[in-house]
C-alpha cells in the first residue's frame, strides 16, 4: 500500500467528519494550532481513524506523539506495514 | 484620560452594585429557601436584572448599547453562543432578557455575593467539571426552561478577531438536541482591555441571531463541524457590525 492511499484514507476522515477542504490538508499542518481541533475533536478524529482503518488506536502510545497531519500519515504508513488487515480493509 | 475614564465607570458600577444587591438582599434570601429548580431560576433572574440594569442605567452616561434580536425570539431553550472580547460581556449577555445560566471559568464563582448567587443559579463551571458533568448540569438547566450562554473562545480575545472555538458546548447542543443561538457583541474590544483599563468609551452593538435548528445541527457530522459553522456565521456578522460602528463613529 503506497503513501498516497494512506493520505487519501486519512484525509477522507478530515473531510467527512470535520468538513475541511482537501486543499487545507497538507502534511505540515499542525492539528491543534492550524486545523483548530481541540481535545474533544481529537477523540472524534481517533474514533474516525479507528473505524476507517479497523484498528484500535487509544492504547497505541504513538498516537500521543502526533502533532501534524504528516505525523498521522507516517503513523498509518507504519501501521499498514505491520498490519496487513488494514490494507485489505481499504481495498 | 484612561485613568479618569476607568475610575469613573468603576466607581459608578461599584455604587450601582452596592445599591442593587442591598435592594435585592431580601428576595435573594427568600429565593434561597425555595426548592432547587425554582431557586436556581429565581437566582438567574436576579443576576439577569443586575446585568440589565447595569448596562441600561449605570453605564448609560458613558456609552449606549444598541441591541437587536434577529432570532425571532428564543422559543425553545438552547445554547446561546457569545463571542468574548472583554470583561463586560458577562453583563451584555443580559440584553436578550433571558434568565440564563452562563458557563464560567472558576474565578467568577469565587467573587463575593455575585459568585455565591451564580452558584445558587446553577452557573456551569467549565474549568472544574469534566465533559459528562457539564452535559448533565446543562441538561438540568435546559430542562428547567432556561437557556445557557457560553463563550466558546474560552478567554477574552481583546480584539476584533475571535479566538478559535472549543467544541465542548457544541457537542452538548448536538447530544441534547437543542437549538444554537448566536449572540454577537461588537465595539467593546478595549472596554476594558486585558488590564481592565477603559481606553475609550464608544457605543456598542449586540445582536442575537439564529437559531440553528436541530435539523441544521444534525447536518454537521461532528461538534467540530458545528463549531466552525457557527464561527463563520458569527465572524461574518461581527465584521458587518464593526463596519457599521466605525461608520457611525466617523459621521
Amino acid at each position: 500500500m503506497d503513501r498516497n492511499e494512506i493520505v487519501k484514507a486519512v484525509n477522507s476522515i478530515f473531510i467527512e467528519r470535520f468538513e475541511l477542504d482537501e486543499a487545507e490538508l497538507t502534511p505540515e499542518k499542525n492539528i491543534i494550532e492550524e486545523l483548530e481541533l481541540d481535545s474533544l475533536d481529537i477523540v472524534d478524529m481517533i474514533v474516525g481513524l479507528q473505524q476507517k482503518f479497523g484498528i484500535m488506536l487509544r492504547d497505541n502510545p504513538a498516537i500521543r506523539n502526533v502533532r501534524t497531519l504528516g505525523d498521522v500519515y507516517d503513523l498509518f504508513e507504519k501501521l499498514a506495514a505491520e498490519h496487513p488487515e488494514i490494507v485489505e480493509r481499504l481495498k | 484620560m484612561t485613568l479618569l475614564r476607568s475610575i469613573s465607570i468603576y466607581s459608578v458600577t461599584f455604587l450601582w452594585a452596592l445599591l442593587y444587591w442591598l435592594t435585592v438582599l431580601l428576595p435573594v434570601l427568600l429565593a434561597a429557601l425555595l426548592p432547587a429548580a425554582r431557586r436556581r431560576h429565581r437566582m438567574r433572574m436576579i443576576l439577569l436584572w443586575f446585568g440589565l440594569t447595569t448596562v441600561r442605567w449605570a453605564w448609560r452616561p458613558f456609552f449606549k448599547v444598541h441591541y437587536e434580536d434577529r432570532s425571532g425570539g428564543v422559543r425553545r431553550p438552547g445554547i446561546v453562543v457569545a463571542n468574548h472580547r472583554s470583561a463586560i460581556d458577562g453583563f451584555l449577555v443580559s440584553l436578550p432578557k433571558l434568565g440564563m445560566a452562563q458557563t464560567v471559568n472558576g474565578w467568577p464563582l469565587r467573587l463575593p455575593v455575585i459568585g455565591h448567587v451564580a452558584r445558587f443559579a446553577g452557573y456551569l463551571n467549565i474549568t472544574e467539571w469534566d465533559y459528562e458533568t457539564l452535559k448533565a448540569r446543562a441538561k438540568e438547566v435546559l430542562a428547567s426552561g432556561d437557556p445557557i450562554v457560553s463563550y466558546p473562545e474560552g478567554t477574552r480575545s481583546e480584539s476584533r478577531t475571535m479566538n478559535p472555538f472549543r467544541s465542548g458546548i457544541f457537542r452538548v447542543a448536538m447530544e441534547l438536541d437543542v437549538p444554537v443561538y448566536m449572540l454577537c457583541i461588537a465595539g467593546n474590544e478595549y472596554m476594558p482591555d486585558r488590564k481592565f483599563r477603559f481606553r475609550e468609551f464608544r457605543d456598542l452593538s449586540v445582536r442575537l441571531l439564529g437559531p440553528l435548528t436541530e435539523e441544521e445541527i444534525d447536518r454537521c457530522a461532528t461538534a467540530y463541524a458545528l463549531k466552525q459553522k457557527v464561527f463563520r456565521l458569527m465572524a461574518g456578522e461581527l465584521a458587518e457590525m464593526d463596519a457599521e460602528l466605525d461608520h457611525e463613529k466617523t459621521i
